[in-house]
């Protein structure tokens, strides 16, 4: 199982989530964390992903950008200490810029 | 756990060497190893000790420095982009025949196979792209 990090919306996070596969997680940092604002476009991305795809935003990147209260309750909120932990609870890493 | 960090960003143009140094500290906070950092294309800008920040901003070269001076972290730089980036060790400055040397104390110039190494070495590797 693989961790997938993606630190811009759009092309990465589509190319991202089109080949990720059912028991890897997507962590949203640097820019990737607009792709967890509510709106209906982001809502649209999140709804149509396998259920057990698992979405984690780096809350101090979503903080960085005045964020923190305009999150989608799909996605799960993780700091520092959780991002490293997720890179050891998941197999690979994969960065997507 | 064993880390690699491959830091792909220069301070100066994307958040990539920011979120690289905070997963290092984090890293090292909670008790794991970092067994090497891996400067790539315009990361070798975070090894310049030439860099002037502006006093309200982060000086991440020089938090690069601290940490790995602090905990003895092997902090390699690829030689090819250190050069294309004007980025020298003194060896270098001379074999090239520039004036001074600008390569970060803590940081050591060398190739790719350090990269394989680490890779073979580490449980994990961590990219940190642009």
């Amino acid at each position: 199982m693989i961790l997938h990090t993606v630190n811009k919306t759009g092309e990465s996070l589509s190319r991202c989530l089109s080949l990720a596969l059912q028991g890897d997680a997507v962590l949203l940092i640097e820019d990737g964390v607009y792709a967890a604002m509510d709106n209906t476009a982001n809502r649209q991305t999140w709804e149509a992903i396998p259920s057990n795809l698992t979405c984690y935003v780096l809350v101090e990147d979503l903080a960085a950008r005045g964020l923190s209260d305009k999150m989608l309750p799909q996605v799960t909120p993780a700091n520092w200490t959780s991002f490293v932990s997720l890179t050891t609870e998941y197999d690979k890493v994969i960065s997507w810029g | 756990m064993k880390f690699t960090l491959v830091i792909n960003g220069a301070p100066w143009s994307s958040p990539s060497a920011h979120t690289a140094l905070k997963f290092a500290e984090t890293a090292l906070s909670s008790g794991h190893e970092i067994y090497r950092l891996f400067f790539y294309q315009d990361g070798v800008g975070n090894a310049s000790r030439y860099c002037v920040v502006p006093q309200d901003e982060e000086d991440i070269p020089a938090r690069w420095e601290t940490l790995i001076t602090t905990h003895g972290i092997d902090a390699v730089v690829c030689a090819a982009s250190a050069l294309k980036h004007g980025v020298l060790d003194t060896d270098e400055s001379e074999r090239y025949d520039k004036e001074g040397a600008n390569l970060r104390s803590g940081f050591t110039v060398s190739g790719l196979g350090q990269f394989i190494d680490a890779a073979t070495q580490s449980d994990r590797v961590v990219s940190f792209v642009n």
